[in-house]
């Protein structure tokens, strides 16, 4: 099977070993990759600020990028939602139109082309720590991606997936958002910091870079312990890596 | 309400930051949207087949809509063969005459009020106050919010952000004597005391939570019993509706009471449906002499034939509000007119002025939490981003806002651009991030680095990986590989699920 | 404001939504809901009265109301002494309704004064009526599935007769019990197309309650904080005073 990889434009220019990651978990579950260079950005923050014609100009280049693949796959709930589910709504109308259809249909997101097309469960990874997964909204509610993560999180050896009180509630990125309204923003990321600190978990988890980026500063900025990684990192472990990442050793006990 | 008048000229974004301050607001907020969410949640959890149940209503609202004036007729037509009658406001100032004119025939001096939130739209209290004639709230919380002089924060709790404390302290004012701050005193009083209103009230005005269309019906739905007092006791009822609160058939409000008292409190009913058609009848021992149907556009009809029409199937439970976790951290009052929460941000600006109000639609993290629970499938999170659009088409954003986007364009249109954008961050980048901080940002990243670490652009983009890896190998295994996986390498096919 | 003038107004206010919805979709009438109008068709499991009785029973006492059976007129004017005796009142308001004097109600009107407490209708006077600590009413229907109470307006009853005494107590016939709302609505609209309905047609469910002061729920702030449902049980029936799913 061959597929062409969305990386996104946070992930590619702040977090290139997310993609990574993603590369090497499909091509270990033998699946050819390939990466279009024509590729930028899904056009998601300015359609959602209001900005649809600068939107359409960068999309444009998405279906551009894309004409050719026969399967999209990328690491972000949130750029696939755009994809699926408003690609096709703002180039109605328009020449592309159809282009725009054809491949909102050939997307998938990560965790659910894992699960859904190539029927995997188990990708054979790694991971002794106690995990927490933080659903992000636009895959949760607008791509309904709901067990496929917690399936691929509860085969993967070792890992200790805990449930994350008040899972449902944004954890406040909300791209622009997150500087127009920065303050309440931030408020609404420090209160799943508070849930996510109340489970005990090592890691906190995702399918999502632009909220994991978001919950990342304000633990940081709190001093958290809690350590963020993308689900594409953990399914990419296959030795020993909660030591590979510095996570307590001591977890290896922890989790059962 | 003069607070309501005021509409200070604030923005949301002050209003927000300013409600955020208030620590102990925003706890009141979340400990009832808590309780009602979650009520909820238990509610629609006993339903079977409550997806299906939305759907239909949600066909319902559509039908009724797209068929609006001949259902109002027909509404018009039976509350008249009722001896009831009927008046169509198309503004706010026409439905507060007509009140004012009905109560002037009558000598009112005193009218007792059910909670109608379009009577908030109105403003309808303060003209009656200076034609003077007094009207009392009687639903707890809005005597709460009156006593108070403030204004409802919340579609079914108004006074939500009120402490049993400040509760006390306006009642122990009204009695004379300190009453003591436990709910079962206050409540004792604030019967006692509106028992006396509802006794000598000449006039009773209510909202409508739905009307009948076939047979000219309004249905109240209430938990305290205030609606019944309002409607069973004064001489002369009013009630006012927004002219989209109405169902074609006895049937259909059968499938709305199923889903508006779940989606409010997690009720299976509330205590109170009250279905009212006409005046008293001969041979009754209460109930109004006469009733009067207000029937008030007051801007919505704006909204018939936009892709907002929708907006219109809003049946006002607030199970948006007690999700949204913009509304949970602010309040209603942060809104800055009758409506909070998602719903609020998306009729205030229809309703009123897409130039004055669409900042509202700001308000918002678009995580579509409100979508997911209307109990008519109102695609509010879409309407919130149709707005943003639609804002930008009457008022351009700030200037910095439009100059962003120019280069974000420009930058993203073509993966040259995005190249030479990560290149320049790199270099802009390299004096201001200090041990993975940044010291310093420019607008609006200086927004995010206020709350929050911000990462570095990373100095090998993901596209310089991929590029060095096919230069380094013609297979797809050796690049890139992390030395600490190496050997566990193997592909494996996996479990299937 | 004249005749004309408001027919003018309201065709004005009509055209104006027409015009508007002229660019929009119309959209069609989802129909019945299949489930609920198999049952209001008789279709479906038909219940027996037993589980609709018990049903009725259960859901009114998670509302937080109360519900005894009475066999005969000698066992409500015990049950209204009792009531009575706990709320602490002597004086009892009841609807001067049609039934009381119906052949099958003039006993039941009779174990009313028999209980020895005052009994006066609404004819008394508004006065009286708040002053009462019992309001007793016969309800025209019940529904199982909440736990519901529905009161119609009528020739000698008052709306505030279930609404402003603290305590309400309903007379209930087991055979007035309908499993679910929309049976009511179906029996509201039979056979009368055009049908007005009674001037008020009242689902009452539990005593009244507010959460207004901080969530904090409490009973009883205008209307009833007590609401009891004695179910008489069909003449001539047999046996003790019964508890169903207690």
């Amino acid at each position: 099977m061959r597929v062409a990889l969305l990386v996104t434009c946070l992930v590619d220019a702040f977090y290139p070993g997310v993609g990574q990651s993603t590369v090497r978990v499909l091509e270990r579950l033998g699946v050819s990759v390939d990466f279009p260079e024509r590729q930028t950005c899904c056009g998601q923050p300015a359609f959602n600020s209001g900005f649809h014609d600068e939107a359409r100009i960068v999309a444009a280049g998405l279906l551009d990028a894309f004409a050719e693949s026969e399967c999209v796959v990328s690491p972000s709930g949130s750029c696939v939602a755009m994809v699926r589910h408003y690609l096709p709504k703002l180039f109605a109308g328009t020449p592309r139109e159809t282009d725009a259809r054809a491949l909102a249909d050939r997307t998938y997101e990560l965790c659910e082309f894992l699960v859904r097309r190539l029927g995997v469960v188990d990708v054979g990874a790694r991971f002794p720590a106690r995990v927490v997964y933080h659903a992000s909204c636009h895959g949760w509610r607008g791509l309904g991606l709901r067990e496929e993560p917690l399936l691929l999180l509860r085969h993967v050896q070792g890992l200790e997936l805990v449930d994350l009180p008040y899972m449902e509630d944004c954890c406040g990125f909300g791209g622009t958002f997150a500087v127009k309204f920065a303050p309440l923003s931030a408020a609404m990321g420090r209160a799943k910091e508070a849930h996510a600190a109340a489970t005990g978990a090592q890691v906190l988890t995702g399918t999502d870079m632009s909220c994991l980026m978001h919950l990342d500063g304000t633990m940081r900025r709190q001093g958290s312990p809690m350590r963020v990684m993308h689900i594409a990192e953990i399914l990419d472990q296959t030795v020993d890596g909660a030591e590979a990442l510095g996570v307590a050793a001591a977890s290896e006990e922890v989790a059962v | 309400m003069s607070a309501t008048a005021a509409a200070d000229r604030t923005n949301v974004y002050q209003r927000a930051a300013q409600a955020l301050r208030n620590t102990r607001l925003g706890e009141a907020v979340r400990r009832t949207t808590d309780k009602f969410r979650f009520a909820r949640h238990r509610a629609v959890a006993g339903l079977d087949d409550f997806e299906a149940l939305r759907e239909h209503a949600r066909s319902i609202r559509a039908h009724t809509i797209s068929h609006l004036d001949y259902y109002l007729a027909q509404l018009a037509g039976h509350v008249e063969a009722a001896g009831g009658h009927v008046f169509f406001a198309q503004t706010a100032e026409d439905a507060v005459e007509y009140v004012l004119e009905v109560a002037r025939r009558h000598n009112v001096r005193t009218v007792v009020k059910s909670k109608s939130m379009i009577s908030e739209e109105v403003e309808l209290n303060p003209r009656l106050a200076a034609s003077g004639i007094e009207a009392i709230e009687t639903d707890l919380g809005e005597y709460i919010v009156q006593l108070g002089n403030d204004r409802p924060s919340h579609l079914i709790a108004p006074s939500l952000h009120k402490s049993r404390e400040e509760v006390a302290e306006l009642f122990s004012q009204l009695a004379g004597e300190k009453l003591s701050a436990d709910t079962p005193t206050l409540t004792r009083f604030a019967r006692a005391k509106l028992r006396e209103a509802f006794l000598e009230a000449d006039m009773g005005i209510t909202g409508c939570n739905f009307a009948v269309a076939e047979t000219g019906t309004i249905c109240l739905v209430t938990n305290e019993g205030n609606g019944r007092m309002v409607t069973s006791l004064p001489r002369v009822q009013v009630t006012l509706m927004g002219m989209e609160r109405l169902v074609p058939t006895l049937e259909d409000l059968d499938i709305m009471l199923q889903l508006l008292p779940r989606s409010a409190t997690g009720q299976k009913l509330s205590v109170y449906t009250s279905l009212i058609t006409g005046p008293r009848r001969a041979g009754e021992a209460d109930g109004p002499e006469e009733l009067h149907l207000v029937i008030v556009d007051n801007g919505r009809s704006k909204l018939l034939g936009t892709p907002y029409q929708e907006a219109l199937h809003c049946i006002r439970c607030s199970a948006c509000q007690n999700v949204c976790p913009v509304y949970r951290h602010i309040g209603g009052h942060a809104y800055g007119w009758v409506y909070g929460g998602p719903i609020g941000a998306v009729i205030t600006p229809l309703l009123r002025d897409v130039a004055d109000w669409g900042e509202l639609a700001q308000a918002s993290s678009l995580c579509g939490a409100c979508a997911e629970v209307c109990p008519v499938k109102i695609p509010l999170h879409d309407m919130l981003i149709g707005l943003r659009k639609d804002t930008q088409a009457v008022r351009a954003a700030s200037w910095e806002e439009r100059l962003l986007f120019r280069l974000w364009t420009k930058v993203m249109a073509s993966p040259k651009g995005f190249r030479r954008a990560l290149a320049a961050a790199r270099m802009l980048q390299a004096p201001l991030v200090r041990a993975g901080r940044w010291r310093w940002a420019p607008p609006p990243l200086s927004q995010w680095i206020a709350e929050r670490e911000l990462p570095a652009v990373a100095s090998r983009s993901f596209r310089d990986w991929w590029r060095e890896r096919a230069a380094s190998s013609t297979g797809t295994k050796a690049a890139g590989v992390r030395p600490a996986a190496k050997a566990h390498t193997t592909p494996r096919g996996g479990s299937r699920p | 404001m004249s005749k004309n003038m408001a027919a003018k107004r309201r065709e004005e206010f009509l055209a104006r939504i027409r015009g508007r919805l002229a660019a929009g979709d119309q959209a069609p009438h989802p129909g019945r809901w299949p489930g609920r109008a198999a049952i209001a068709a008789g279709g479906g499991d038909p219940m027996t009265r037993r589980a609709v009785l018990e049903i009725f029973a259960t859901e009114l006492r998670a509302a937080g109301g109360h519900l005894r059976h009475v066999d005969g007129p000698a066992g409500l004017a015990q049950a209204l002494r009792e009531i009575a005796k706990a709320a602490g009142t002597f004086l009892i308001l009841r609807d001067d309704d049609p039934r009381w004097r119906e052949p099958a109600g003039t006993p039941w009107l009779a174990a009313l004064e028999e209980t020895g407490l005052d009994v006066v209708t609404p004819a008394a006077g508004r006065v009286a009526a708040a002053q009462a600590g019992i309001g007793v009413t016969w309800a025209d229907w019940a529904i199982a599935e909440t736990g519901t109470l529905v009161q119609l307006a009528g020739r000698g009853r008052a709306r505030s007769t279930s609404l402003l005494p603290p305590v309400h107590v309903a007379l209930v016939r087991p055979e007035r019990v309908l499993a679910r709302r929309s049976e009511l609505m179906a029996v509201l609209r039979e056979g009368k197309p055009a049908a007005r309905l009674p001037s008020q047609v009242v689902l009452i469910t539990g005593p009244s309650r507010t959460g207004d002061i901080e969530n904090d729920l409490t009973i009883g702030v205008h209307g009833p904080g007590e609401v009891h449902v004695l179910i008489l049980a069909p003449e001539g029936a047999s046996g003790g005073s019964r508890q169903f799913g207690a």
